[in-house]
């Protein structure tokens, strides 16, 4: 649904930009494709580890490690899973929802959406290729410190 | 070497910038295609497939799994990127600097950071899909720590997680978390901006002005 979105929108602009000047799209479109291929490399890796990881780790265990019996261990299994893996936010959203009511804590729900998001070590060479290598660093470490901080305020306002 | 096919405004251009080229040279080696070029830039993901081969000899219900996902996860990325790729070479060709540095640069004031927040609410897609938006936007000369928050929110409050989040976990939390993001946006660009003048950024991607040079190479 996003996708046509997008695809409409990326396709209505470029007709657009193609009716007022055909050589800046043409740069445009170079531009474009020139970007992506050169991350494509990285963006294929990243895909392929993350589906070698979900494999490996099937998402049973995430409801074992994170659930109500996991304890103190929740939140950091939580924290670590949330900022290594890259689980796309329609699989992840209604799998937090599950553990939630399961009877994971709202330290753990909190941290595990805010690492997820925030920090992605998997993503971290994509980062790099685009941002640099300091900038993403700093980036990704703050995020790290910030998620925390985020879970431990909505965890005391929540329980 | 490299410089010599540059024009000499843009020499001057690059020697006005402080940090080093050896950076530029390294990534410039890059852009030549050669096919031993491409095996070393997609060892990766041969051996990734070799690991898929290894995992489908040792369990092929865990390999089928992999691939599964390995699909599905490819599929939410090609919805995503290539559309993503064609508005930044748009902004790139039609949205001048001054316009950007105008609204998102140095001296936008908060404004400008509420303008890269709400770009980064609404624009969809993970946030991986925002590191080319982001390096464009640096590159036109938009302040960094609006980029920063521009990321941030992008990562963890975008519009389409928040309506997830509410309807899996709850309004209430998704509110607050929406709420402390945006704060933690806002001064994660602050310390990242106050770092990098203590310690300039010195590889810096978005500068690499290859791109259009290596376009009207091959045209």
């Amino acid at each position: 649904m996003y996708g046509l979105i997008l695809y409409s929108l990326a396709i209505g602009l470029t007709g657009w930009s193609f009716y007022r000047d055909n050589e800046k799209t043409k740069n445009a479109l170079k531009v474009a494709l020139r970007s992506f291929v050169k991350i494509l490399p990285t963006m294929l890796a990243i895909v392929g580890i993350t589906g070698l990881v979900l494999a490996i780790i099937p998402p049973e265990w995430i409801s074992t490690y994170l659930g109500e019996q996991a304890g103190i261990y929740g939140p950091i299994s939580a924290g670590l899973i949330g900022s290594l893996t890259l689980i796309p936010g329609l699989v992840a959203i209604p799998l937090v929802g599950t553990i939630y009511r399961q009877g994971a804590s709202i330290y753990t729900v909190a941290i595990f959406i805010s690492t997820l998001t925030m920090v992605g070590i998997v993503t971290l060479p994509a980062e790099i290729e685009q941002l640099g290598k300091k900038l993403a660093i700093w980036r990704n470490g703050l995020s790290l410190a910030f998620a925390i901080l985020i879970a431990l305020i909505l965890g005391v306002i929540f329980s | 070497m490299k410089n010599s096919k540059m024009t000499p405004k843009k020499q001057v251009e690059k020697n006005q910038e402080s940090h080093d080229t050896h950076v530029h040279n390294k990534h410039h080696g890059h852009s030549n295609a050669g096919p031993r070029n491409i095996l070393r830039e997609y060892r990766m993901v041969l051996l990734i497939a070799l690991a898929n081969v290894a995992l489908w000899l040792f369990s092929p219900l865990k390999a089928g799994l992999s691939l599964n996902t390995t699909s599905s996860v490819f599929k939410e990325m090609l919805m995503i990127l290539p559309p993503m790729f064609v508005f930044v070479g748009l902004i790139d060709q039609w949205i001048p600097k001054e316009i950007i540095h105008k609204y998102v640069g140095k001296d936008s004031g908060f404004k400008g950071t509420l303008i890269t927040m709400s770009l980064g609410s609404l624009t969809v897609g993970p946030l991986y899909a925002g590191f080319p938006i982001a390096a464009m936007l640096l590159k036109k000369g938009a302040r960094l720590s609006n980029v920063v928050a521009f990321l941030t929110v992008k990562a963890a409050a975008e519009l389409p997680l928040l309506l997830m989040e509410t309807k899996f976990v709850g309004l209430e939390f998704a509110l607050w978390r929406l709420a402390l993001t945006f704060a933690s946006a806002v001064i994660m660009g602050r310390i990242v901006e106050a770092v990098a003048q203590k310690w300039p950024l010195t590889d810096r991607p978005w500068d690499r002005e290859d791109d259009l040079e290596h376009i009207s190479d091959i045209s």
